[in-house]
């Protein structure tokens, strides 16, 4: 089974958007203890914070055992995604991060990262979601993060691209 | 621990606290205390967003500019239609 390795922002904004259940169907979820903590942090005040800590407790989402180095040194990255990407160079895993600083970083040391739009695109493409399911998820994630008019229809013409070939391999199938 | 700081100010500023400070019952060093602390908070966050909304630092450095929590942040940014820093160039890379 897969590792995903998760930032903290892409797991509050898949929380917002009440996908994050979905998760497990892709694979392990996978959290660094600084990322823990700034998933719960002021829990009283953040209804998101109460639903993630209940995930944790509930182990949908784990805390990983890897012993952390501090590999890097960065000053432009929070301690959460540097972690984050540590673990998956040494520890092997998907990143998953919605930030272009620690995507980037990670594209440059070699990772394949991912974020909660190509999470969503995954969740579609093993049908674990249908397309009605991506389009209402997809809109309340791209207004949560402002998401700019050309990524919106970058996302939604990939979308349309899975649809069209999950229809072909079904028919395939049924020849 | 406090320690003591003078300030130069204009006298209409300093006038102007006084009249608020009368207005909402508190004495004007509580005053200035209270606009510098939430005035702190405020240019901090500011400092932040401008970092990040030029691709400088990242969101969760952000956060830890700010000193306030991820959550907050992202409500924030959200509630201020300040887009996320990645970019179509970005989803090439990677889809």
């Amino acid at each position: 089974m897969p590792k995903f390795i998760f930032d903290a922002c892409s797991l509050i904004y898949l929380t917002k958007i009440n996908l994050k259940e979905k998760l497990t169907k892709l694979g392990e979820v996978i959290v660094s203890q600084t990322v823990k903590n700034e998933l719960i942090e002021e829990i009283d005040q953040f209804e998101d914070a109460k639903i993630l800590s209940r995930n944790i407790e509930n182990k949908i989402i784990k805390e990983s055992s890897y012993k952390l180095k501090d590999f890097f040194t960065t000053k432009n990255l929070g301690q959460g995604e540097k972690d984050t990407i540590e673990i998956c160079l040494k520890d092997e895993g998907v990143l998953v991060t919605d930030d272009h600083k620690a995507l980037n970083l990670a594209l440059s040391i070699g990772l394949k990262p991912k974020t909660s739009e190509v999470i969503l695109l995954d969740l579609l493409k093993k049908s674990v979601i249908d397309f009605e399911k991506f389009t209402k998820s997809f809109e309340e994630l791209a207004l949560i993060k402002a998401l700019k008019p050309e990524v919106v229809k970058f996302i939604f013409t990939k979308a349309k691209k899975i649809i069209k070939n999950n229809r072909n391999n079904s028919t395939e199938e049924i020849k | 621990m406090t320690k003591q700081m003078n300030l130069r100010l204009d006298e209409d500023l300093i006038k102007e606290f006084e009249e608020l400070a009368e207005q909402e019952n508190l004495d004007r060093s509580a005053l200035v205390r209270k606009i510098l602390i939430e005035g702190l908070q405020q240019e901090r966050l500011n400092f932040a967003l401008q970092k990040y909304m030029i691709k400088e630092i990242s969101i969760e450095r952000a956060a830890e500019i700010a000193r306030i929590p991820l959550h907050d942040l992202i409500l924030k940014m959200s509630q201020l239609g300040i887009p996320s820093n990645l970019t179509i160039e970005d989803f090439e890379k990677i889809l």
